[in-house]
């Protein structure tokens, strides 16, 4: 078993085989061996390391990420474009929860390195952002409109060009 | 907690983002904040969203293999012209936004000449009417492979294509079987672009020459050059991502003599988007110099091997 402490200093307590979903725990225990010593992750918080942990109970028998069931944004573009559409019911039932949580947990993947659950939340966020205008990504994002109108009319000729294609 | 989307960092709201590349929302999303507007500047984001438009022209192609594409000047005259040169120039690279415009405006060019029937288009009709219609593919050269008018820009490609990335001529030696088998697939990959010779020798009209998905310039060239009367070369892609010159070339004692050079570059296709009418268009320019061709000396091409790069160094580019 290994031992978390996240930011608060709440302790966790969960199997080695499902926290080694993320890379950034799998290489500090690879390299520091068996240790009775508790992991602290002071960029976590107690919810959202609860989450961690239920996610990868979830998808402890899942394949690698860095296999071939997935596409990785940024990294190449040959095989095909990224889809935020293939998202299981489980997955979408995870992260329903308020927008804060969802980017404390996209934080929280980045850093722990858990490249499938970064994808799944980024995806979500993603799925938020489709087939709205302008206006309602900003309200649904809590978003301050700083532009003037002059500007935004400007941006909207600028882009204009691509948002029939 | 982070409330707001803008309490994220730029590298994760970009990868956001690579996940809206197939969406216009994408580009409604610039509009919402300046944040926003800076971060789809990304090239990266760019290349994704041409993927994502022309999956089968961009297969395999990586963003960090691609180089500086030899590009004619642009006319001062077109500020998307000096801006995309500039992109190009100041990344090194090629600016994906650019050139996905230039796709996108050249697409919408020929898709404007097909909806609206404009009267200069009968000129073209003869040529066209023997090409079967519309498709995307570019899978491999079947009988009944087809190609959409737009594809209709031809090609100082032949040279670009071979710099960029994996988008070179290859050899298939499958193609003719799967030419014949619609069903195989196995080898389709390979067929990232072929070339459609079409030659008009008098009254026999526009006809397809040859079909071919040359390992070589030597090899197209020779194709060509077995061809007789006027020869348009036809580049047939699913997207063209270089500034295109139309050669029209007459074939000659086994060789290539350019006849006259028309280029069909990104500033060229929105000033003629701007200004076509049914009176005054592009097409109505192109048939003209192919029906009433000065035909230039054969001596052109003589003790030089008769390239189409050669072709285009030396003719001027015909004014429109």
């Amino acid at each position: 078993m290994v031992r978390l402490h996240s930011s608060e200093g709440s302790e966790f307590e969960v199997e080695r085989s499902v926290i080694e979903k993320s890379l950034l725990i799998k290489n500090m225990l690879d390299d520091v061996g068996e240790n009775d010593a508790a992991i602290p992750l002071p960029n976590v918080s107690g919810p959202i390391l609860a989450k961690v942990i239920e996610y990868c109970e979830h998808h402890r028998n899942d394949p690698d990420v860095d296999g071939q069931n997935t596409t990785k944004p940024g990294t190449s573009a040959g095989a095909s474009s990224p889809s935020s559409d293939d998202i299981d019911e489980w997955d979408m039932e995870f992260c329903r929860v308020d927008q804060g949580t969802l980017y404390e947990m996209i934080l929280a993947a980045n850093y722990l390195d858990i490249r499938s659950m970064l994808d799944l939340t980024c995806k979500t966020v993603a799925n938020m952002i489709k087939n709205k205008s302008p206006e309602e990504i900003r309200r649904t994002f809590n978003i301050t409109k700083d532009f003037t109108p002059e500007e935004e009319e400007l941006v909207r000729r600028e882009n204009a060009w691509c948002e029939d294609r | 907690m982070s409330t707001s989307i803008l309490h994220l960092p730029d590298e994760i709201i970009v990868y956001i983002l690579y996940y809206l590349a197939g969406e216009p929302q994408l580009f409604r999303l610039a509009r919402a904040h300046r944040r926003f507007h800076r971060l789809l500047e990304e090239n990266k984001l760019w290349l994704y969203v041409y993927v994502h438009r022309f999956p089968q022209w961009s297969h395999s192609l990586l963003h960090s293999r691609c180089i500086q594409l030899p590009r004619p000047s642009p006319p001062s005259s077109s500020s998307i012209a000096a801006q995309s040169a500039e992109d190009t120039l100041v990344h090194g690279i090629h600016s994906w936004r650019a050139i996905l415009r230039e796709q996108l405006e050249r697409i919408r060019y020929w898709q404007y000449v097909a909806d609206h029937d404009i009267a200069a288009h009968r000129l073209w009709r003869p040529f066209l009417s023997s090409m079967p219609t519309t498709t995307h593919s570019i899978d491999a050269p079947t009988s009944s492979t087809r190609v959409t008018p737009r594809s209709l820009v031809y090609t100082n490609a032949l040279d670009s294509i071979e710099t960029f990335g994996t988008m070179k001529w290859r050899k298939d030696k499958s193609s003719q079987q799967s030419a014949d088998n619609d069903d195989d697939h196995s080898s389709t990959e390979h067929h990232e672009a072929t070339i459609t010779l079409w030659s008009n020798a008098g009254s026999a009209g526009w006809q397809r020459h040859a079909y071919a998905v040359p390992s070589s310039m030597a090899e197209f060239e020779l194709l060509a050059a077995n061809a007789t009367g006027q020869v348009v070369m036809l580049l047939d892609g699913e997207a063209m991502a270089v500034p295109n010159v139309l050669h029209i070339c007459h074939a000659h004692a086994g060789k290539l003599v350019p006849i006259s050079t028309m280029p069909l570059n990104r500033a060229f296709i929105p000033r003629h988007i701007q200004y076509l009418t049914p009176q005054q268009s592009l097409i109505d320019t192109i048939p003209r110099q192919l029906d009433n061709t000065q035909w230039s000396d054969a001596t052109l091409c003589e003790g030089r091997s008769s390239t189409i790069c050669a072709s285009r160094a030396s003719a001027s580019p015909s004014p429109i």
